[in-house]
């Protein structure tokens, strides 16, 4: 076990440092552009794992809180004047803020009652932002062009979006890996196993699926925020919509839920499948994405549910 | 004024349970399914969806009116649901509830996606039906095809009810899902019940999908929001209650129709979506089903 | 101040009495049993015990605290441990972390709530399987770890739900050896169950639950001749025959 565990680390420094040093000897944008959209992922699909694969509480409504990171931080920037890091800090607030309000209701359902549930949240917080016109309703949001540099959040080139991108999720992973180590960790996954065996050891089930649910939405928001500032354009179809839920979701049950590895991996295979099937077909390359992710979901959910780390780990 | 009122009221009430209908049949089949086993079919919204792409693939090959069609539709699938239980849920009835979530989730995207891939992404109706109009009762009007469609639902629910409780093999899925050690204790294969649950539940949505077909768009997406929309009904009618379906339909048909003509088209939805949210949150079990 | 105290609990689902006025104390230190034929009641006594059921009359007691109707977590946090009758370990957590879910309860420093669960693990005879997964061990391991996880939360009260069903009579005495063991540590023990055999030898005290009522409750010795015990568990007409003879 330990010797495993001295691998692991091993072999993610390598590559971290490998990461790190990817932007000197590349210049390509499309590649940038796919490593920074495979670091997002990996966070978002870490941040879902937190909820979702070690406490056992499947959203499927996930995109709220990337929405309400992006929209806190542009709406901050755009209608309020507000530096985007302050906004993304504040997105993560009133992230957390939500979904715990959101999750105190909803923590009473069980099973697939709790993830419909879900699924309406999405739907609802959706139709709301396309119908708020101070948000920009279905129109949207651009983001101004103001002085590039660290304060605006704004670059040029994509090396610091890149850079940005890997440091938020390395602070994530660190995050998820400490919490895993300690006692929150346990009881989160106590709760995934067995419910009423956890209370009987004085676990507060209520209360700690809200701590999980809480970093949950923290790091979505903060992806949301990232993704608003790169792109400079939000609207409810591309921060809200369900298919992105949907997305997060698959890539840590690919990747294996309940780990920390499983997200990173899932997003390293299905973003550059997506891209390059986009690349390829068009329109039709995003459908053969779906049939791909369809049916490894259904076959993981047959045949090996802790999904790719439980191939690479034999559990 | 009050004149024009009591007119859109009546007429958006007509369209409201016209299309209750529709919601109770698609509802009929989730309900079924979830009533015999405790599974829930998450891509039972793509089961329309496949059952509305063989109506229109049958009218644009053969020029086959969907009503024509329909036995077939309701055949294939049967035959479709069986083979999703034996090859997709079997294996997950002892695997962790993230697996049997993951199973049928899985099955929805993959569904999406292989008729998006097949069919492209743009809406298709169906031609040359022989079906059409409206019919003009009292200043309201009722769309033939949705007519149609709701008596052909209000058949399959009578057919149903009977078939559950009237007939041995009917009695036979009441006692799996009562018990499933108690019937086995009698004789009663478990395993076939599922598969015939699965099957009827989807031959269900089979019929409404070709009913459907008449009057609707036939797109990869449409399940989402059909699917949805079954869930709601079930949940408020009460998972497992055929007859808790049927009202609930036609309730959240009629309410989404009075949300849409009385408060705005698009909230019409945050309407429907907040009931689902209200009954499990308030009376779990709905107004007709049982406590687990 | 008695330990445990149960006064008057009723307990009713719909028009079903399940526990009528019941009323017993359980001193520290001792093992207590609750014995009753089948749906005399006992296992609802437990769950109410427990905090899983609302009492629906009468207190419970636990050194002077009231505890009827809290929650299961918030009566674990007061010290009482339970176990199950069909056994729920966490699945896909190794023994090891399994009982260390226990023993964070009373320390949330991984550090020293590991070293905690280690020594549970020795002290319970599954220090070897420590790696082992939850869904891999048998029955009767599956039912120490149960016991260890338990133990783990440093109880002062230990309920156990027909902890020797399943077993063989080899692993019975085993699981009896435990119970004495986890006893001689202060801890005080209600140990619900079917099979007579074992649970007389090792109670101090017995109750005896018939129909919701509670119908005897004394040493075991003078619980095994009760009049009214026999005729619970045997019937009447055995007690009559018997008597006779």
């Amino acid at each position: 076990m330990q010797l495993l565990k001295n691998k692991f680390f091993i072999i993610s420094a390598v590559v971290w440092l490998a990461l790190l040093a990817f932007p000197l000897f590349v210049s390509s944008p499309f590649y940038f552009h796919l490593m920074i959209l495979i670091f997002l992922y990996a966070l978002l699909a870490g941040a879902w794992n937190i909820l979702g694969g070690y406490t056992g509480q499947v959203s499927l409504g996930h995109a709220v809180f990337f929405g309400i990171g992006a929209y806190s931080s542009t709406l901050g920037l755009v209608n309020l004047g507000i530096n985007p890091w302050l906004g993304m800090l504040a997105g993560g607030v009133i992230a957390v803020i939500i979904s715990l309000i959101i999750g105190y209701p909803t923590f009473r359902l069980r099973g697939h009652y709790f993830v419909i549930a879900t699924i309406a949240l999405g739907e609802i917080v959706f139709v709301l932002f396309t119908n708020w016109e101070w948000a920009g309703g279905a129109v949207g949001k651009t983001l101004p062009f103001i002085e590039p540099g660290l304060k605006s959040f704004q670059f040029g080139p994509k090396a610091p979006y890149y850079y940005i991108a890997l440091s938020l999720l390395t602070i994530q992973l660190a995050v998820t890996y400490w919490m895993q180590r300690s006692y929150l960790g346990y009881y989160f996954q106590a709760i995934r196993e067995d419910q009423d065996a956890a209370r009987s050891l004085g676990i507060d089930i209520s209360h700690y699926k809200l701590v999980a649910m809480g970093f949950s939405a923290f790091f979505m928001a903060i992806g949301g925020s990232f993704y608003a500032q790169y792109v400079m354009y939000i609207d409810p179809e591309s921060v809200l919509p369900m298919m992105l839920s949907i997305q997060v979701c698959l890539i840590a049950i690919l990747g294996g839920v309940g780990t920390i590895a499983g997200p990173v991996i899932g997003a390293a295979i299905m973003i550059p499948l997506a891209e390059y099937s986009r690349a390829l077909l068009g329109g039709s390359g995003s459908a053969l994405d779906l049939v791909i992710y369809g049916l490894l979901i259904m076959i993981i959910a047959v045949a090996k549910p802790s999904g790719l780390m439980g191939l690479i780990t034999g559990k | 004024m009050s004149d024009i009122t009591g007119a859109v009221l009546a007429q958006t009430l007509a369209s409201g349970l016209l299309w209750g209908f529709v919601y109770s049949l698609i509802a009929l089949g989730l309900t079924v399914i979830f009533g015999v086993m405790d599974i829930v079919n998450f891509a039972h919204g793509d089961f329309l969806m496949i059952s509305m792409f063989v109506a229109y693939v049958f009218n644009a090959s053969f020029g086959m009116n969907a009503l024509v069609s329909l036995p077939f539709n309701a055949a294939l699938l049967f035959v479709f649901g069986v083979i999703i239980y034996k090859v997709l849920i079997k294996p997950v009835l002892t695997a962790p509830p993230l697996a049997q979530i993951f199973s049928t989730f899985g099955l929805l995207v993959f569904l999406r996606g292989l008729a998006q891939f097949i069919f492209k992404a743009d809406y298709k109706t169906l031609e040359n039906l022989t079906l059409q109009g409206r019919v003009d009762f009292l200043g309201i009007f009722f769309s033939k095809p949705q007519m149609v469609a709701s008596a052909g639902a209000v058949i399959m629910f009578i057919v149903m009810y009977l078939f559950i409780t009237k007939t041995k093999t009917g009695w036979a899925l009441l006692a799996v899902a009562e018990n499933k050690q108690a019937a086995a204790l009698m004789g009663i294969n478990s395993d076939r019940m599922y598969a015939l649950a699965w099957g009827l539940g989807a031959a269900c949505v089979g019929v409404a999908g070709a009913l459907l077909a008449n009057f609707y768009y036939v797109f990869p997406e449409v399940g989402a929001v059909f699917g949805f929309l079954a869930f709601v009904t079930v949940a408020l009618g009460g998972f497992g209650s055929i007859q808790g379906a049927f009202w609930a339909g036609l309730i959240i048909g009629v309410t989404e129709a009075l949300a849409g003509t009385f408060i705005a088209p698009s909230l019409k939805y945050l309407v429907v979506f907040s009931i689902y949210l209200l009954v499990v949150l308030i009376r779990p079990r709905g107004l007709m089903g049982h406590t687990s | 101040m008695a330990f445990l105290e149960i006064s008057n609990v009723t307990k009713r689902f719909g028009g079903l009495l399940a526990v009528n006025d019941v009323s017993l104390t359980v001193d520290e230190n001792q093992i207590v049993g609750l014995i009753g034929p089948n749906g005399a009641g006992k296992s609802t006594l437990f769950a109410t015990i427990a905090g899983y059921y609302k009492p629906d009359g009468g207190s419970i007691k636990f050194c002077g605290d009231e505890i009827g109707g809290l929650p299961p977590e918030a009566v674990a946090q007061k010290g009482i441990a339970r176990t199950f009758q069909i056994v729920r370990p966490f699945g896909t957590l190794s023994v090891l972390e399994n009982v260390m879910v226990g023993a964070f309860l009373r320390d949330k420093n991984r550090k020293t709530a590991q070293s905690w669960a280690e020594e549970v693990l020795e002290f319970m005879g599954l220090a070897d399987k420590r790696n082992a997964v939850g869904t891999a061990l048998t029955i009767a391991d599956k039912k120490r770890l149960e016991l260890a996880r338990a133990y783990a939360t440093k109880p002062r009260f230990l309920l156990l739900d027909e902890v020797m069903a399943g077993l063989t009579p080899k692993e019975a005495q085993e699981a009896v050896g435990l119970i004495r063991k986890i006893n001689s540590q202060g801890i005080t023990v209600f140990v619900v169950e079917h099979v007579m055999e074992v649970v007389m030898p090792i109670s101090h005290h017995v109750v005896v639950l018939d129909g919701g009522r509670l119908i005897a409750s004394g040493p075991p010795e003078d619980v095994a001749q009760n009049e009214a015990v026999i005729k619970a568990y045997l019937g009447e007409r055995y007690y009559a025959a018997n008597e006779r003879s």
